[in-house]
């Protein structure tokens, strides 16, 4: 029986792990959107390189 | 009752060894276990003259060939709850494409059941009883397998059985008691068909008519070892899938089987709920590029979740980009992107459509207040016919979630789930495997 509880624990977690990335949309973000977050950079061609 | 049942030893009257004799009253011969002498129970057990191939009484010779096996003769053991007890071993050979196997059979006892067949073969040990319930078809001999253009089948006692493999095996050596008289050189031909378990073996001697069929089933090797009195420990180890050999998984297996395809299905039902729940539209607006710009403003009240920026456009059979920034309240720019929208359509043997008027922009707020998007047309192309830049609409919604790590969740579980059912099919296979039988 503990077997079967601890491995239906372990499917339960990781389960809500998941809906909780989900809920927040973890790894959500739009990939160009992060890459202009993190070089701090809101240069496009058509934007002149601006710098926040 | 014949002298048999009464008879508990005798001496070989060829070589002169003393020996016991087993396996009630049916025995129809006993053959010397030093000098492989043939003592006939209708001859009172005197060594009478070597029939066709057994060759005269040689006590080098029978230990040269005694035939591998765990087993010795007198030992006794239980199977399926009947207690048995070797009384014959026979050493046979089948050759075949200048192939040969051998394996080793052993003759049981039982006083409550009668005799039956223990087989030591590829590490294995296999339980065999001959059946007196005929199957259907009656026969399968080496000339109607030939003859087959399908893979032969039979149903007996209710279960149905396919054609594994056939060939002519023939006795090499033979020691201690049976109820029939093995000798040197008999050959017989079984043709074996495979069942979920078990296995239905029709046999046919070159030199009777009739035919008699057999089933066998794979025993627990280490429980017969046991019962035995031998070690598994000592067992060599077993190579391969033996058609025999049923599929077995632990109780926790299978939980993990059940839970891992439950758990998958939570998963995939959440996936599309999760990124939905509290799902709101902030802002939108309609906005004809010829205009100098299109903005609109956000009020986002939760920084923590991603807010969706959709644009959409009435491109057609065209590309145009559109160039994306957003700016807080101060006016302090957060990001920009630039997207090149694009949507094709044609027809080509059937419609066809490549791209999508719409776009989306996914992103998270530093903290929650106003903010503002801007959107500019750039550069536009035409594949096909002309097109100009009419129409754009921007959106915006908060609380929006993403599917991926409920569904990278639900493939796990899946992936674990149907691994093992894959091994269930994949030892099915691998039973299988070992058939000569080819549709061609």
């Amino acid at each position: 029986m503990a077997p079967r509880l601890v491995m239906f624990a372990c499917f339960a977690a990781a389960t809500a792990l998941a809906f909780y990335m989900s809920y927040y949309g973890v790894f959500g973000e739009s990939g160009d959107v992060a890459r202009s977050l993190r070089e701090g950079s809101v240069g496009g061609p058509g934007f002149g390189g601006r710098v926040k | 009752m014949t002298a048999a049942a009464e008879l508990r030893s005798l001496t070989c009257d060829a070589c002169g060894a003393g020996q016991s004799l087993r396996g009630g009253g049916r025995i129809a011969a006993h053959l010397c276990l030093y000098c492989g002498a043939t003592l006939e129970a209708a001859e009172a057990f005197r060594a009478m003259r070597p029939r066709k191939g057994d060759g005269p009484p040689d006590r080098e010779r029978q230990a040269r060939d005694w035939p591998k096996t765990p087993f010795e003769i007198g030992q006794t053991g239980e199977i399926g709850g009947v207690e048995v007890t070797i009384i014959g071993v026979i050493g046979r050979k089948m050759a075949y494409d200048g192939k040969v196997w051998r394996w080793t059979e052993h003759q049981l006892y039982s006083p409550t059941h009668g005799y039956a067949w223990l087989s030591w073969e590829e590490n294995r040990i296999v339980f065999t009883r001959k059946s007196r319930v005929p199957p259907k078809p009656f026969r399968i001999g080496y000339i109607d397998i030939g003859k087959s253009e399908s893979r032969p089948s039979a149903f007996h006692l209710g279960r149905r059985y396919s054609y594994y493999d056939s060939g002519w095996s023939e006795i090499e050596f033979a020691a201690g008691s049976f109820n029939f008289i093995p000798t040197r050189g008999d050959r017989s031909h079984a043709a074996n068909l495979l069942g979920a378990r078990r296995m239905l073996t029709y046999r046919i001697y070159d030199d009777r008519p009739e035919v008699e069929w057999e089933l066998s089933e794979a025993l627990d090797r280490d429980a017969v070892f046991k019962s035995f009195g031998l070690d598994p420990a000592t067992a060599p180890p077993k190579r391969g899938v033996h058609p025999l050999e049923p599929f077995e998984r632990s109780p926790a297996l299978a939980d993990l089987r059940n839970m891992a395809i439950g758990f998958a299905i939570v998963a995939l039902v959440a996936a599309v709920i999760a990124p939905r729940i509290d799902l709101q539209r902030i802002a939108a607006a309609d906005w004809r590029p010829n205009a100098e710009g299109a903005s609109i403003t956000m009020t986002v009240t939760d920084a923590d979740r991603l807010v969706e920026l959709e644009i959409e456009t009435d491109v057609s059979n065209a590309w145009v980009e559109v160039e994306l920034e957003v700016e807080d309240q101060a006016g302090e720019p957060v990001f920009a992107v630039e997207r090149v929208i694009e949507y094709y359509y044609g027809y080509d043997d059937g419609n066809w459509t490549e791209g999508s008027r719409v776009d989306s922009v996914y992103f998270r707020v530093p903290e929650p207040g106003v903010y503002t998007a801007f959107a500019t047309v750039g550069e536009s192309g035409v594949w096909r016919g002309s097109f100009t830049p009419e129409r754009l609409r921007l959106s915006a919604r908060e609380g929006v979630g993403s599917p991926w790590p409920l569904v990278i969740a639900a493939a796990l579980f899946a992936l674990t789930g149907f691994g093992l059912i894959g091994q269930r099919i994949l030892h099915v296979t691998r039973r299988w495997s070992g058939s000569d039988w080819s549709d061609d």
